[in-house]
């Protein structure tokens, strides 16, 4: 199933449609090697250890 | 042009678990929940992804916009449906912050999900109000520090990439300044073209328009390269 999803995403990001829309949104589209699981489970990871101090010494939250 | 490290990226997640029927999937449409309204950035994206996956998936995907404050009703309900393939999750990097700002949050954004795969990354501009007198982003910066207790930074609410992006700018350049936050990207951006608010830091999906049409002074773009001609910086 997750194969098939993000093969199918990483298909749709070379699509020239795709990265022409994205482009006039002012998005970069990604390369197909970060449009994978792997490379979104790494980078979400990545944020998440990036924000948590940022955050907190701001003191905010939002409920 | 300074780099400031801050990629607000769109992601896509899904609920999982082995299906025994996993090699015909799919035998039917697949709905994407997007957690922002219809018409915003995120269901932009969303909209051009969904159809261009159902191509070679050969079904359908049926975008469905759950609206809520900080994007946290759509991971929620993605959590609690089947997990069976039919109801993917499109996101942004509120998916990273979420945990940091809610304390009573219903879901673990890494726990909770099985990752897809990274769509676009969206660069974050910073601009100000047209009549601001800096007219690029070295005088930018001088002016702001000379006036710290002076200039107003616009956001777009608790969560928004402006807030998000201003959060990293002020500890970056390690200068507070006096923060207002508006209900939505909309009433931030008008009071910011009427001159009630100094600047603001926001993805390009919000200010491209603006700074094409000279109603805003823009003066970074956190992209590699420029990002032609949208962000150019205004006279």
């Amino acid at each position: 199933m997750i194969d098939k999803l993000s093969s199918a995403l990483q298909q749709s990001v070379k699509d020239e449609t795709v990265r022409k829309r994205f482009a006039d949104l002012g998005a970069e589209t990604m390369p197909p090697e970060r449009a994978t699981p792997e490379a979104l489970r790494k980078h979400l990871k990545a944020e998440i250890d990036k924000w948590g101090p940022l955050i907190k010494k701001a003191g905010v939250y939002a409920d | 042009m300074k780099r400031i490290s801050f990629v607000a990226a769109l992601s896509a997640s899904i609920a999982f678990c082995a299906s025994a029927f996993a090699q015909q999937y799919p035998t039917k449409n697949i709905t994407m929940l997007v957690p922002y309204a219809a018409g915003g950035p995120t269901d932009t994206v969303a909209r051009v992804i969904a159809q261009a996956m159902g191509k070679p998936l050969g079904q359908t995907i049926i975008v469905e916009n759950r609206p809520s404050a900080g994007g946290i009703l759509a991971p929620e309900q993605v959590k609690n449906s089947r997990p069976d393939g039919y109801t993917i999750l499109i996101h942004h990097i509120g998916m990273a912050t979420i945990p940091w700002l809610y304390r009573q949050l219903r879901f673990n954004p890494i726990d909770d999900f099985e990752p897809i795969g990274l769509i676009n990354d969206v660069p974050m501009t910073l601009i100000a109000r047209p009549t601001f007198p800096p007219n690029n982003f070295k005088e930018f910066l001088s002016y702001i520090k000379a006036n710290k207790d002076k200039v107003t930074y616009a956001n777009a609410g608790i969560g928004a990439a402006s807030h998000l992006c201003g959060m990293l700018f002020m500890s970056y350049i390690q200068t507070e300044f006096l923060t207002v936050p508006y209900k939505g990207t909309g009433p931030a951006m008008n009071d910011l073209l009427g001159g009630q608010v100094d600047f603001m830091c926001d993805q390009t999906t919000n200010t491209t328009s603006q700074i094409k049409s000279g109603k805003v002074k823009a003066y970074a773009v956190t992209s590699k390269k420029r990002t032609r001609p949208r962000a150019r910086p205004s006279r």
